[in-house]
């Protein structure tokens, strides 16, 4: 009996001991997914995934146009700016900059590591290995984005494991053998790259106002821009070429800003004074080049959504920076670049000559008051009297038609444009150029490379074109390609050959010097210029492009910029001094 | 390890000292019975006591009519227990005296010391003798409206306790021996009825200046005693670092029914103000500050204000002279508190049922509750040996809130002290002919966008209310003579519900224009659900032995607990109108959060006492605690096994009863005598959940989409903060009881403090919580009790109470650290107690120009002003009626005539040199009247409340102090002048803003009269009237040094304006039936 008595006791002493410990304690949340479960095996996974690393790229929009504008000779800062604006557009950058940290980069590359890593693309939906596409996505993005390392500090710590742990990043970080130049990098993007060049995309359909086509970066377009970087001139203009042709991209002839000087009205309800005037019209039609819902020019952005009714978003700061606080405004050498152009007639119908390139008004003429702060847009109805005209840029945040109509269901929608169709045809500008076909080159700027140009000897030198190249820009899905030039400054033919240059080289340079302008001009304050001026100066080192571009934003300052070398521009890497 | 391997050494060395001398004694008095004569008296009179109960181990005898008993025993002790009715409990010590003389005193104030040995520990705990510790018992003699936090507070003195506001159920702050933690739980654990309760102290409220306080739940009448564990002799491990409070409910001991029912009514005053400037004087500082605005100077002659024309139509609505204070204070609270409790039963069961109601009008309007608790507690007899305790408790608090302090724009109490008194609540008519005629419609907010605070009051609608359930299961199985197998099965659940709405009437619309987003929020709406369920398995084997005058008690024992919170809260702004106070799908800027967490523990434990004919004392107990929130790959001091980590957590204590030593049997005069010393290692388990896994959330994108996200680098390493405490006290009685003191000195030592460390950036994480750091806190606590007067008609009794603790930051990896608070700046850095203010040493303020210019003596002789420097790198000579701010230091490490960064230096220290309590007592034939003071010295409060009033850099109203602002050179003060937008920052963080909080309260007066007269079906009744907060000194000048606007001890000292303590009169009974 007693001993029964102890069994009793001893019993479900004994069954509390057994059950393993680690049972017992282990728990989960309905507020997340342990890394251990997330296994990305199915579909939705990779979807969650995906959508994990571009909301985590939300984070890069800002500092990818600050780093590429500030820097550069085409924006300044106000009187308004704080201490980190002043440092990067005056290029003494301290390592405290909060624009100078990384970790946001290192944010997308880990999650793109996970995916990259995890990422079962074994399973077969419909005879094809169905998750690649997203596997394809995550390399492009890790590969953009450690391109951007790499051209902002010409080095990073390149790794490909995920990161999930502190001691991982403890390890990781003390291995100086992972340290990579930036030419090391470049050199490994293009080998992870290159076997997926023609993998497809995932096609979710839209997302919010956006297709998420727009959403990834393209392949052949990263490809054809590391190939530039590696000065190999005609792998990269086959990568641009297969990008403008996949993608059926062209500078549309019907999106010149003319059209919309003359056909714009007026459909707005509120605010509308500031926008009646002429210049303002061309505005906001010249925005709807990049409007992600119909045919538009922007292939990849990073996407931002807005909306009154949720209290939880990421930001796009831009349009802060260059309106609300008013930070940073075009520099005179912007102003200089665009006034400097006259708009001549483009066609018979139309009779408008002006001046100035056309494609400036979004940043040149808008209404501030004169000491600069932001003025509700409906302050101005009452009292115009007390605003100057100081020239602001006014690129960011496209407001939805909703935002006039009804305040309280107020939505908006901005983005980052990475990768451009304009900017496209002229990356191949740039490349064929270098191959010796200036006249080719021009030809986009010109004229628009399509049938009728492609053979006409009197814009492009015969020689520079054979079958394959005539074959390629005969499809008729080019048909209405125009030069880039003319749809902010009308006629077709504006740039001529200097009468002076002798040799080919001559003539290569001087369209380099074209190209350079038009990309600025073409694609202002949109975050490519700064790496755009290093390229094109790492083609040519001597004629020092960027120390030109940048002694024209400060006079004064010619001779140190002059003798900067190619590793003198680059930012401090956090932590090292 | 070092320190394990010291307390098993003081434990061999504790056993080696009372063993030899254990067994010659042993073997002295085996088999021989004792007989044991003596006599009761009562102390005052010389009388002897007839039926009082004298008690050794299991034997008790009664005394006759002359106070004689004679008590034989086998198994002899050193200690006696002698009870009578009216008396206080007395434990006599033998000393190897064949006849004692014992004196006992009418019960009265229980002895605030409350050491163990002097009152009865019910708790089934084992509590051993060597262990530092303070015990409440008979509660309900307290004034019922305080929750336990300010009973302690009152009765023991010895634990730091902070009035969060003087909010009447809002509770309080206890420090316990200091402050055990940086950024984890600094609260000590609270255990009812053996079930671990959560303290919350991590709830953050949607009310700005309102705290969940989880003790309010308790009804005062149910508590029977409070043990408060202050070292490491706890079995409650990882759980046990910032001191253990025990709490054991009333149970029924008798089958005869008793019914207690106790009647409390009464009324709070409002509370002082301070006092702000008038009409005219409010006038004349805004004239003074529009000079410096961006208006110029015909845009403000312009102004309403300063329109003197009485014809002007608006004039009356820009001339008033309102006293804001008076519109949002009642004159009068009201208090109410009833309750019942019957117990009683029969052989096979016993029960104790209560119900309590307290109602609270409070004097701010807007901060009415109302508590109703509900508790059933039973002990049933299942079968032979087998009982258990089966519990039942109900709780529901609801109380209505409004935000507090001057934190938030929607405070009433805010609004009142910075509101102009040229404007008025109410609307005047707008018809130009009875203009003068005031409306009932609310004014709106002002121009200068202050709100109205009256129908911010008067249509807000605020509250919390808290639901509580518990049950509980204790069944015992008495296997034999020495085993007890006891278990405890609890479930808890508990529910909080807030809501919040502030009208758009009254309120000047929020324009929120921070992302570049265009939005006008005219009203909020708020609402926050929390749901936490825990369970709470536990089994114990008791073994118990008393052999030859040794006794033996062990227990081994296993807790398993399990916890489920979850919580949502919901904001919006916009309703369609006033009337619509909750939540709809129309709001804009719609914000819903919430977390899903769950936490589980496993806890096993050893304890074993020992002591020798009640003289010699040792105990060793450990814990093993495994938690869900440890890493699994803890690299030191934990122990792997089943698969999971454990904290290892022993402690040793021993004590050494001199007064029991038979060479003690002529010092009369010492009635007890006792040494302790106790060492251990507890911890803290209050880790962020889930921090050492890694694991992925969901984040919008677009709007439409959601990504996974990374939401956590795992750090497998992590685990508790361990604290080793060492203890030394001692225990004195002297003349009979008439003097004692007890002293207790202690030194704590915090390793493996939660920091959070930064990382490198590969990892996209800036820091991860990581266990580094040290810290220390050593002090004392010393107790004194005299018992001063004591004839049959008059007694006297007085306590005292001295505490202190040293609270040192000594080691951080990443260095000092700053954190903000309420535009202060609080650092943490090593060599430092944790707390410190952090800014610039206020001087005084420039009289003339003359001064000014040549303040600051350069090196070469001449002289100069002192220069500020700002954010943008531009400087300012530092002029006449600007504060001066001393230069300590500059880059290079000597004054340099900048006031920049470099001149910050340790400006305070919230934490007290000393606190305390101070306690009398007299009674004459049935009158009592009981004084009860608290005090805190040395210790500085940042007046946040006064920098929002005397800053003069906005068009806010401020308070009269201001009115000696400096206005003309060569005028003397130290306030500064008025400049709008205070560009010279004289108004910036400094010690003009520190003040020494010290004080000494005078915390509640008692009367209470035992009615003497048999009344038909009454047992006893008491009347009682007491009297709180009546008098304060203190040269603070806020309106209360007591307060504390955070949970978290680094935020402790910073007085934000919340409610202070008010004066309140409770007129009260309680009758046994």
């Amino acid at each position: 009996m007693k001993s029964l008595r102890y069994l009793f006791i001893a019993l479900p002493l004994l069954a509390f001991s057994l059950v393993s410990c680690e049972k017992m304690l282990s728990v989960s949340s309905n507020g997340f997914l342990y890394a251990e479960d997330n296994t990305l095996d199915s579909p939705n996974d990779s979807l969650y995934s995906v959508a994990g690393i571009l909301a985590k790229m939300q984070l890069l929009g800002d500092r990818y146009v600050m780093l590429g504008e500030l820097r550069a000779d085409m924006m300044d800062v106000t009187h308004n700016a704080t201490e980190p604006f002043r440092e990067l557009s005056s290029l003494h950058i301290s390592a405290d900059n909060p624009f100078v940290e990384v970790n946001d980069y290192y944010v997308v590359i880990n999650h793109c590591n996970y995916v990259i890593q995890h990422m079962d693309t074994s399973i077969m939906v419909a005879g094809e290995r169905y998750m690649k596409r997203e596997y394809a996505v995550a390399k492009a993005i890790r590969a953009w984005t450690y391109l951007q390392l790499a051209l902002n500090y010409g080095k990073a710590f390149y790794f490909e494991e995920p990161i999930l742990t502190v001691e991982q990043t403890q390890r990781i970080s003390k291995d100086a053998s992972l340290m990579k130049t930036k030419d090391e990098i470049i050199d490994l993007l293009v080998d992870e790259l290159l076997p997926i060049e023609n993998v497809n995309y995932p096609a979710y359909g839209s997302i919010s106002k956006y297709s998420s086509g727009s959403l990834f970066l393209s392949v052949h377009y990263l490809l054809g821009e590391l190939y530039l970087w590696r000065n190999e001139y005609a792998k990269a203009a086959a990568q641009y070429y297969a990008y403008i042709n996949d993608e059926s991209k062209k500078v549309d002839v019907n999106n010149r800003c003319t059209q919309h000087l003359l056909t714009e009205s007026n459909t707005r309800t509120r605010g509308t004074n500031i926008y009646q005037t002429e210049t303002a019209v061309v505005t906001a039609k010249w925005l709807r080049l990049f409007d992600l819902g119909s045919e538009n020019e922007a292939s990849a952005v990073i996407a931002y959504y807005y909306t009154i009714a949720f209290g939880e978003f990421t930001n796009c700061n831009l349009v802060n920076y260059t309106k609300n606080k008013f930070y940073v405004a075009p520099s005179q050498r912007a102003l200089d670049l665009y006034l400097n152009k006259t708009y001549d007639s483009f066609t018979s119908e139309e009779s408008v000559s002006t001046t100035g390139d056309l494609r400036g008004y979004p940043c040149m003429i808008r209404k501030l008051t004169s000491n600069a702060e932001f003025i509700d847009p409906w302050d101005f109805d009452e009292d115009e009297s007390k605003m100057a005209q100081v020239p602001y840029i006014d690129l960011y945040k496209e407001e939805l038609g909703t935002y006039y109509i009804d305040f309280y269901g107020r939505e908006e929608q901005d983005y980052v444009i990475l990768q451009r169709a304009t900017l496209g045809y002229l990356r191949y500008a740039e490349a064929v150029n270098r191959m010796g076909k200036p006249t080719l080159a021009l030809a986009v700027v010109n004229r628009g490379l399509k049938s009728s140009t492609i053979s006409d000897s009197l814009y492009i030198n015969q020689n520079e074109v054979d079958s394959t190249l005539k074959a390629q820009w005969s499809l008729a899905k080019f048909d209405d390609n125009c030069g880039t030039v003319t749809r902010g400054q009308g006629a077709t033919q504006r740039i001529l050959f200097r009468t002076d240059l002798v040799t080919l080289q001559d003539s290569i340079e001087f369209v380099e010097e074209v190209l350079i302008e038009e990309m600025g001009l073409e694609s202002a304050f949109q975050g490519n210029r700064f790496h755009d001026l290093q390229r094109m100066t790492h083609h040519r080192p001597e004629a020092n492009y960027i120390g030109e571009a940048l002694s024209a934003k400060f006079p004064s300052r010619r001779s140190e910029f002059m003798a900067k070398g190619e590793g003198d521009w680059y930012l401090p890497y956090p932590g090292e001094e | 390890m070092k320190t394990i391997v010291r307390m098993l050494a003081l434990a061999v060395s504790l056993t080696l000292l009372a063993l030899p001398k254990a067994q010659a004694q042993t073997a002295a008095q085996a088999d021989s019975s004792v007989t044991i004569r003596g006599i009761v008296l009562d102390e005052a009179t010389g009388q002897p006591i007839n039926a009082a109960t004298v008690r050794m181990k299991s034997i008790a005898v009664y005394t006759n009519e002359s106070g004689e008993f004679t008590l034989k025993t086998k198994q002899p002790s050193t200690m006696m227990e002698v009870t009578a009715p009216g008396y206080d409990r007395r434990y006599i010590e033998r000393r190897g005296r064949d006849f004692v003389r014992i004196y006992l005193v009418v019960a009265q104030l229980s002895n605030p010391m409350g050491s163990k040995g002097q009152v009865e520990v019910v708790t089934k705990e084992l509590i051993p003798e060597g262990t530092a510790v303070s015990t409440v018992e008979d509660i309900s003699l307290y004034t019922p409206m305080q929750t336990i936090d300010r009973i302690l507070e009152t009765r023991l003195g010895t634990i730091r306790t902070i009035n969060r506001s003087g909010l009447d159920d809002i509770g309080s702050l206890m420090y316990i021996r200091g402050i055990n933690s940086l950024n984890s739980e600094s609260q000590p654990l609270v255990v009812v009825d053996g079930v671990i309760m959560e303290s919350y102290a991590d709830y953050e409220s949607v009310h700005d200046g309102y705290f969940a306080n989880y003790l309010a739940n308790l009804d005062m009448q149910d508590i029977q005693t409070i043990t408060v564990i202050k070292d490491a002799s706890s079995l409650y491990g990882t759980k046990a670092a910032n001191g253990v409070i025990l709490i054991e409910t009333g149970r029924s001991k008798d089958v005869v029914t008793k019914i207690l029912v106790n009647a409390v009514a009464g009324t709070s005053l409002k509370p002082g103000t301070i006092p702000t400037l008038d009409a005219e004087q409010s006038r004349q500082l805004f004239s003074e500050l529009y000079k410096d605005s961006p208006y110029s100077a015909d845009e403000v002659s312009k102004m309403p204000v300063f329109n003197e024309d009485p014809n002007f139509l608006y004039y009356n609505k820009y001339h008033n002279n309102t006293d804001w204070s008076s519109y949002i204070y009642r004159n009068h609270g009201l208090h109410q508190n009833y309750s019942a409790r019957a117990t009683g039963g029969d052989a096979v069961g016993m029960y104790a049922l209560s119900v309590g109601y307290v109602g609270n009008k409070g004097t701010l309007d807007g901060s009415d509750f109302s508590h109703l608790t509900f508790r059933f507690n039973s002990d049933l007899e299942i079968a032979k040996n087998i009982t258990t305790a089966v519990d039942f408790t109900i709780s529901s608090i609801n109380a209505e809130t409004r935000n507090d302090g001057m934190v938030s724009k929607t405070s009433p109490y805010y609004m009142s002290q910075v509101k102009s008194p040229l404007f008025h609540p109410y609307q005047y008519s707008k018809s130009s002919e009875d203009r003068n005629t005031l409306t009932s419609f609310y004014e709106e907010a002002d121009d200068l966008g202050i709100n109205n605070p009256l129908p911010v009051q008067e249509e807000s609608e605020m509250g919390s209310d808290m639901t509580n359930f518990m049950a509980l299961l204790r069944p015992n199985w008495k296997l034999n003579n020495s085993f007890t197998l006891n278990g405890l099965a609890g479930y808890q659940l508990d529910k909080m519900y807030e809501y919040f709405f502030t009208p758009h009437a009254g309120v000047a619309p929020f324009v929120n224009m921070a992302d570049g987003h265009y939005e006008v929020y005219e009203n909020e709406v708020k609402a926050q659900n929390m749901r936490e369920i825990r369970y709470t398995l536990e089994a114990r084997l008791n073994y118990q032995k008393q052999l030859d005058g040794h006794n033996i008690a062990a227990l081994l024992g296993y807790r398993f607990i399990n916890k489920d919170r979850s919580w949502t809260r919901a904001s919006g702004y916009n309703t369609p109108d006033d009337e619509q106070r909750f939540l709809t799908t129309s709001l804009i800027r719609r914000k819903m959060t919430g977390e899903d967490l769950h936490v589980k523990n496993i806890s096993w434990f050893v304890n074993g006492n020992w002591d020798y004919m009640q003289k010699y004392f040792l105990n060793a107990a450990v814990s093993m605690d495994a938690s869900s929130r440890f890493g699994t790959e803890i690299e030191k001091g934990a122990l792997k096994l089943f698969g999971v980590n454990w904290g290892f957590f022993p402690s040793v204590s021993g004590a050494w009863q001199i007064s029991s030593e038979d060479f003690m049997a002529n010092a009369e005069l010492i009635e007890l005598l006792k040494l302790r010393v106790s060492t251990g290692i507890t911890g803290n388990d209050d880790i962020p959940d889930y921090m050492s896994k890694p694991y992925f959330v969901s984040h919008s994108y677009i709007e439409k989409a959601n990504g996974l996200i990374l939401g956590n680098l795992g750090n497998p390493g992590l685990k508790w903060e361990t604290t080793v405490k060492n203890n030394v006290g001692l225990d004195l009685a002297l003349f009979r009881n008439r003097i004692s003191l007890s002293a207790d000195f202690y030194r704590h030592h915090t390793y493996d403090l939660l920091v959070q460390k930064s990382l490198d950036p590969i990892a996209g994480f800036d820091n991860y919580w990581a266990n580094d750091g040290e810290l220390t806190n050593t002090g004392f606590e010393v107790a004194l009790n005299a018992r001063l007067v004591n004839t049959r008609d008059f007694r006297w009794e007085a306590t005292a109470t001295l505490s202190k603790y040293k609270n040192q930051v000594t080691h951080l990896t990443d260095g000092a650290f700053s954190t903000t608070a309420y535009d202060g700046e609080i650092r943490t850095m090593e060599n430092q107690p944790i707390g410190v203010f952090y800014g610039y040493k206020f001087k005084g303020v420039y009289a003339s120009e003359a001064e000014a210019s040549t303040a600051y003596t350069k090196t070469d002789g001449t002289h100069d002003y002192y220069y500020n420097m700002f954010d943008n790198g531009s400087t300012a000579p530092v002029k006449a009626g600007n504060a001066i701010f001393e230069d300590i230091s500059g880059p290079t490490g000597t004054p340099d005539g900048i006031i920049d960064e470099y001149d910050k230096t340790i400006i305070g220290d919230p934490n007290p040199d000393f606190y305390g309590m101070l306690s009398s007592s007299l009674s004459f034939k049935d009158l009592t009247l009981t004084a009860v003071f608290n005090y805190s010295l040395g210790n500085d409060v940042y007046n946040y409340h006064r920098r929002v009033m005397e800053s003069m850099s906005t068009l806010n109203n401020q308070s009269l102090a201001v009115i000696n602002r400096w206005r003309a050179d060569g005028q003397v003060t130290d306030m500064p002048q008025a400049v709008y937008g205070d560009p010279m920052g004289n108004a910036r963080f400094s010690s003009r803003w520190i003040e020494d909080g010290s004080y000494i309260r005078l915390k509640t007066v008692r009367l209470a009269w035992d009615v003497p007269y048999k009344i038909p079906f009454l047992n006893d009744l008491t009347v009682w009237a007491s009297a709180n907060n009546l008098w304060m000194y203190t040269k603070y000048l806020g309106r209360d040094p007591e307060t504390s606007v955070s949970n978290n001890p680094l935020f402790q000292g910073i007085d934000a304006g919340l409610h202070p303590q008010c004066k309140s009169f409770i007129l009260g009974f309680k009758l046994n039936l």
